[in-house]
C-alpha cells in the first residue's frame, strides 16, 4: 500500500446568510475519514489579512492534511465538489468558493504565497497562475475568489506559533434560532482553565465571546493552547441548542501572525497589516461616533490613525496621545476615499516614549512668592500684593503629569481579530506540527 | 522585519525587469503584473470600485457581490448593497 500526503485547502463556503468554511471542512473529514484518509494533523483554520473588505467574516481558511492512498487521490476532488454542490447556497452572489489540492511536500511557491496573503492584497490572477505553473486541481465556484484563501492555508503549515480551537456546530436547519449558551458556565470553565484557555470572555463587559452572532451553524468555539483542554472545556459549557458535531482546529488564531512587517509611512499601501512608528504630531481629537483621531510622522510622511469606538477602553487610552509621543502601531489600512485620506486604522499599541507635557504659568513675585498678574501686554509682570513689578518676567513652562505610561495597549477581548495575539498570549508560543493527535478530535 | 519596496515585485516577487509603481497604491510591480499604459497593479486593478473605478473598493456589495469604494455602497442593517442595486430597486 503506497500512501500519498495530500493536502486540501478550502476557502469561501460560506456567507453571511448561513453556512461556514469550518462546518464544510467538519463534513469533509467525515468524508474522507470513510475514503481511508489517515490524518496527518488537526485541519489547519489559517485567518488571513483581517482588512481585505471583501471577505466574509473572519477571512479564514481551512487546510486538511492526510494520507491517503496512492489510488484514491483522485477521487479526493470529485467526492469533495459533490458534498460542496450539496452544501453551497447558490443564491447567494458573494460566495466564491475555491478548493484546492497539493500533494506532497508543500509547494515553497505556495509558503510564499500563504505569507503575503496575511499581510498584503493577493490578485485573483496569481492565484490562478500558481495553480496553472504547479498544475494542481482546484473547484472554484462564482469568480473562485476562495482560490486565495485555499492556496494560502495550504501554504501555512504552522510550522511556529499556533493555537487550537474548539468548534461546536448545530444543525444547519436551526441556524435562525438562538444558540443559548449559558453565560455562567462559559465564566465556570474559563476560571477552571486559567490561562490554557483565551479570548473567551471579556471581563470587563462580563460578555461571553464564544457565541457568534450570525446566522451560521456555530454554536460556540473555545479557543486554547492544547487540543485536549478545549475539548475537556467542550464538556462544561451548556447551550439550549444540541451539538450535531464537533471538531478541534489548530489555527494561527491568536498569534499576532499579520503583524510581522515595520513599514514607513511612505511605503504603506491599502489594506496592508503594518507595524508603523512615528511620532505623533497633533493631540488627539474625539469626533463625531466617539472615534478618536490622531496623526503620526516618521520623517518621511505623516498619516491619519483612527481608533473606533467600539474599542472602549483602549479608544481612551489613545485620547490621551499628546504631541511628542513616540509610538509604534499595529495598523490595518483603510484607503482613500473622496470623504478622507488613507487611513491607519489602529488595532494594537505601543508607547515608547512619553512626551514631557506642560503648561506655561505666571511667574511668583521674588518678595512674597505670591503668583504674578499680567502688567499688560508686552509690559511683564506685576505683584498685586507687594507692588513689586518686573517689566522682563515671562511665564514659567510646568510639567503636568501624564496619565498614560510607556507600553504596549491592545482593544479590549471583545474587540480584537481574531489574529491578535491577546495579553494572555504575549509571553507564550507553541512550537512544531503536532506529532500525534489524540484519539477524539472530531465527532462525527 | 523592515518592508522594503523597489527590491522585487511586490505582487508576484519577480526580480525581473524594470519595476515600476502603480499609480493607485504605490507597490513596485513587474510587467506582468500591471498594465502598461496607466501603470495600475493587478491588485488595484481587481479591487477597484466597480462602479466609479476612482477609488479602491473598501467593501462587496452583499447583494450582487460587486466590488464598492464607500461612496457607492450603503450599510443597510450590516449588509452593503451598491448603488446599481438600490437603483434596480427603485
Amino acid at each position: 500500500m503506497t500512501l500519498t500526503a495530500v493536502h486540501l485547502g478550502m476557502d469561501d463556503i460560506d456567507s453571511p446568510r448561513g453556512g461556514c468554511t469550518t462546518h464544510f471542512a467538519s463534513l469533509l473529514v467525515e468524508e474522507l475519514s470513510e475514503l481511508g484518509a489517515k490524518w496527518l494533523d488537526y485541519p489547519n483554520l489559517i485567518r488571513l489579512n483581517p482588512n481585505i473588505p471583501y471577505r466574509t467574516r473572519g477571512n479564514g481558511a481551512v487546510t486538511l492534511r492526510f494520507e491517503i492512498e496512492a489510488a484514491d487521490v483522485d477521487q479526493v476532488l470529485p467526492r469533495s465538489n459533490l458534498l460542496l454542490k450539496e452544501y453551497l447556497k447558490e443564491d447567494y452572489p458573494n460566495t466564491n468558493p475555491g478548493m484546492v489540492i497539493a500533494t506532497g511536500d508543500v509547494p515553497a511557491d505556495l509558503i510564499g504565497f500563504s505569507k503575503l496573503a496575511l499581510w498584503r492584497t493577493v490578485p485573483m490572477a496569481l492565484a490562478r497562475g500558481l495553480i496553472a505553473k504547479l498544475a494542481l486541481p482546484y473547484i472554484a465556484v462564482g469568480n473562485g475568489r476562495g482560490l486565495i484563501g485555499a492556496l494560502s492555508a495550504i501554504g501555512n503549515p504552522l510550522r511556529q506559533d499556533h493555537t487550537y480551537e474548539y468548534i461546536a456546530y448545530r444543525s444547519i436547519e436551526l441556524t435562525s434560532r438562538a444558540r443559548g449558551v449559558d453565560a455562567a458556565s462559559v465564566f465556570k470553565m474559563n476560571q477552571k482553565f486559567g490561562n490554557r484557555l483565551f479570548s473567551n470572555v471579556d471581563a470587563l463587559t462580563q460578555r461571553i465571546l464564544i457565541e457568534p452572532h450570525g446566522p451560521d451553524p456555530v454554536i460556540y468555539g473555545i479557543r486554547g493552547e492544547n487540543p485536549l483542554d478545549v475539548i475537556k472545556a467542550a464538556d462544561l459549557i451548556q447551550s439550549s441548542q444540541d451539538k450535531e458535531r464537533w471538531i478541534v482546529f489548530r489555527t494561527n488564531q491568536g498569534t499576532g501572525a499579520h503583524l510581522v512587517h515595520r513599514v514607513r509611512l511612505s511605503d504603506i499601501r491599502p489594506y496592508m497589516a503594518a507595524v508603523v512608528e512615528g511620532e505623533v504630531t497633533a493631540k488627539a481629537e474625539i469626533i463625531e461616533g466617539g472615534h478618536v483621531i490622531f496623526k503620526i510622522t516618521d520623517g518621511s510622511t505623516d498619516a491619519e490613525c483612527a481608533v473606533y469606538e467600539p474599542t472602549g477602553e483602549f479608544r481612551e487610552i489613545a485620547a490621551m496621545l499628546a504631541e511628542g509621543d513616540k509610538v509604534s502601531l499595529d495598523v490595518g489600512v483603510r484607503p482613500a476615499t473622496r470623504m478622507h485620506g488613507l487611513t491607519l486604522n489602529v488595532e494594537g499599541l505601543r508607547i515608547v516614549h512619553l512626551a514631557n507635557e506642560v503648561i506655561l504659568i505666571n511667574p511668583t513675585c521674588p518678595h512674597c512668592l505670591k503668583r504674578m498678574k499680567s502688567a499688560g501686554k508686552e509690559k511683564g509682570f506685576k505683584c498685586i500684593k507687594c507692588g513689586f513689578k518686573d517689566p522682563q518676567a515671562k511665564k514659567t513652562e510646568s510639567p503636568i503629569e501624564r496619565q498614560l505610561k510607556a507600553g504596549r495597549y491592545l482593544p479590549p477581548p471583545r474587540a480584537q481579530r481574531h489574529l491578535t495575539r491577546p495579553k494572555d498570549r504575549m509571553d507564550r508560543r507553541n512550537k512544531g506540527i503536532p506529532s500525534s493527535l489524540v484519539d477524539e478530535w472530531h465527532a462525527p | 522585519m523592515l518592508f522594503k519596496p523597489g527590491e522585487s515585485c511586490e505582487i508576484c516577487d519577480s526580480r525581473e525587469g524594470v519595476l515600476e509603481q502603480c499609480s493607485m497604491c504605490g507597490a513596485y510591480s513587474c510587467r506582468n503584473c500591471r498594465t502598461d499604459e496607466e501603470k495600475i497593479c493587478l491588485t488595484c486593478q481587481e479591487a477597484m470600485c466597480f462602479i466609479c473605478a476612482e477609488y479602491l473598493a473598501s467593501r462587496a456589495c452583499d447583494r450582487c457581490g460587486r466590488l464598492v469604494c464607500e461612496d457607492h455602497g450603503v450599510k443597510e442593517n450590516e449588509a452593503t448593497v451598491c448603488d446599481i442595486c438600490q437603483a434596480n430597486e427603485t
